[in-house]
């Protein structure tokens, strides 16, 4: 798996500067991601982003499905990978966004959706009592978080039925799919029930030898809950949640590991009321 | 620099199945790992077998978990032995004792019930507080135990075993509260069927059931946990068996149908 040749300084810098370099797990240096063509659902920000940061480190195909071309560059030198228009409350968009994957490249081997809100675009803020819960609200958040991982997940399963294999990823969340959040009713029954729905998958496309999971990270750095008190017992770096996700779907194939949590690890005495 | 190398890692039941793995897996990260396992010829035996290439990164100590005496021996002959500890994976556990089969709970000896407890619950605590006591004074180290799927769904005939793996999650869960403020991590790994010797207790059936995960994959992700980044920990360890499961011909041949449908088609 590792290798301890030693490397050159060149190899050191350039490998500091690689976000991928950000987490290290021991599965980061198995070379099962090389040559996959992976679609990133929402992958102009956020996670999504950084977690096509992390799969261009490792040699992969790396598609960006989302509504607007990626903006901006990276080091290395995510910007340059391929992107298609999806807009994941768009069923037509959707469609064409994976047919064009498969014209382009004949396969899709791992799509990771992670095109999510936390609220409506006109909603004023994350504190959002359900009297004041539009019906728009509801419905644009819905749309997105709900839906939208319906549309990608059939997108996607239509596609990798006939090669056999294959994962689709849930980006879901801890706090919205394992308890749920005070004014974010919302967004915590949509990340809730994209859990069951690939609870449901997992077991129907296992046949097909498609690994279909979800993970649930904590708060994590992002635009999400850049203005909320989410990240106040700490955060999780985007980068290093991208390099960690990248390890997972390098995991071998012949395990599932489904809903799996991650957390920021801040040595806090808050947990046990400062007794100690 | 692998996030593993020279890690000083302690693997309690690592004379073989998951502890066995997890041993072969960390010397080949680098690590210097201390096995500790029930029987002295067993610890011998995997040692002999995996000590060419690492024969300084290697040691062994013989172990009933059950005794808090010898778990603390455990940490004495790691400081000797690795001169510190990093962290400790806790593997050791039994189905049932020996002479064991898989009855109802209303057959069972309090015997058996005893073996069961002492071994996976009672021997997670002392290993578990023979260790805090050094990572608390330390600030620093992890330990990775390892619970089962019977501990989140109980499974009939495996009763006692069920119980004592749902107490090492509840046990790992309180005590990853309790020292974090002290930068010590504590994760807890929760596989389904593992294709390890544990099945061999079951007597009757001494094979693994069809599909189980190898030991090697359940040591992956034990490796993973250990070498995540320092400020970020993991939950909801699960980890199972997966493969192209045949269903019935015909419900397959629908769906296989089905994909070749572009999506909307049936449903405009």
């Amino acid at each position: 798996m590792v290798s301890s040749t030693s490397t050159t300084h060149e190899d050191a810098t350039a490998e500091s500067r690689s976000p991928h370099s950000a987490c290290r797990t021991s599965l980061s240096d198995s070379d099962a991601l090389a040559n996959k063509v992976v679609v990133v659902v929402g992958g102009t920000g956020g996670i999504g982003r950084a977690l096509a940061d992390a799969l261009v480190a490792r040699q992969c195909c790396v598609v960006i499905a989302s509504r607007n071309a990626p903006q901006g560059t990276s080091e290395s030198g995510t910007w340059n990978c391929e992107h298609v228009v999806c807009d994941v409350r768009e069923s037509d968009t959707v469609a064409a966004a994976f047919n064009l994957v498969m014209e382009r490249h004949e396969r899709i081997d791992i799509v990771v959706n992670c095109a999510g809100i936390g609220r409506s675009a006109s909603s004023r803020n994350w504190v959002e009592p359900i009297m004041t819960l539009s019906d728009d609200d509801w419905q644009e958040v819905s749309d997105t978080n709900l839906r939208g991982m319906f549309l990608i997940a059939r997108a996607a399963a239509i596609r990798m039925i006939p090669q056999g294999s294959g994962q689709i990823v849930n980006i879901s969340s801890a706090r919205g799919a394992i308890r749920g959040l005070p004014f974010a009713s919302a967004y915590c029954a949509t990340k809730m029930a994209t859990k069951a729905m690939f609870e449901s998958l997992a077991e129907e496309l296992a046949r097909f030898g498609i690994r279909v999971w979800s993970l649930l990270p904590d708060a994590v750095a992002t635009e999400l809950i850049a203005d909320t008190t989410l990240g106040k017992r700490g955060m999780i770096d985007a980068a290093k949640l991208g390099a960690l996700i990248a390890d997972l779907l390098a995991f071998p194939a012949d395990a599932a590991l489904n809903d799996l949590l991650v957390a920021p690890f801040v040595p806090t005495n808050a947990a046990v009321g400062g007794i100690l | 620099m692998p996030p593993l190398k020279d890690m000083a890692v302690v693997v309690t039941g690592g004379a073989s199945g998951i502890g066995g793995a997890c041993a072969k897996l960390l010397l080949d990260q680098g690590a210097k790992v201390l096995i500790a396992d029930l029987r002295s010829e067993a610890i011998d035996a995997a040692i002999s077998s995996l000590a060419q290439s690492a024969a300084t990164n290697l040691h062994g100590v013989a172990c009933d978990v059950r005794s808090a005496d010898d778990c603390e021996r455990v940490i004495d002959a790691a400081q000797q032995k690795l001169s510190r500890i990093d962290a400790l994976v806790h593997c050791a556990g039994i189905l049932r004792p020996p002479g064991g089969r898989p009855v109802p709970m209303h057959q069972l000896e309090e015997s058996e019930y005893d073996a069961v407890i002492d071994t996976n619950l009672k021997g997670t605590f002392f290993m578990n507080r023979a260790v805090l006591r050094t990572f608390v004074k330390q600030r620093s180290g992890q330990i990775v135990n390892v619970s089962s799927t019977s501990g989140l769904k109980g499974r009939p005939l495996d009763s006692v075993y069920s119980a004592s793996k749902a107490g090492v999650i509840a046990l790992s869960e309180s005590i990853a509260k309790e020292v974090r403020p002290f930068g010590v991590r504590v994760q807890v790994v929760i596989p389904d069927a593992v294709d390890t010797p544990l099945w061999q207790q079951n007597g009757i059936l001494t094979n693994s059931p069809p599909g189980a995960l190898p030991p090697e994959r359940v040591a992956e992700l034990i490796l993973f946990c250990l070498s995540l980044p320092a400020d970020t920990v993991c939950e909801n360890l699960v980890i199972a068996p997966f493969r192209a499961r045949i269903g019935k011909r015909g419900a397959a041949a629908k769906i296989q149908s089905a994909a070749s449908t572009p999506e909307g088609v049936d449903h405009a």
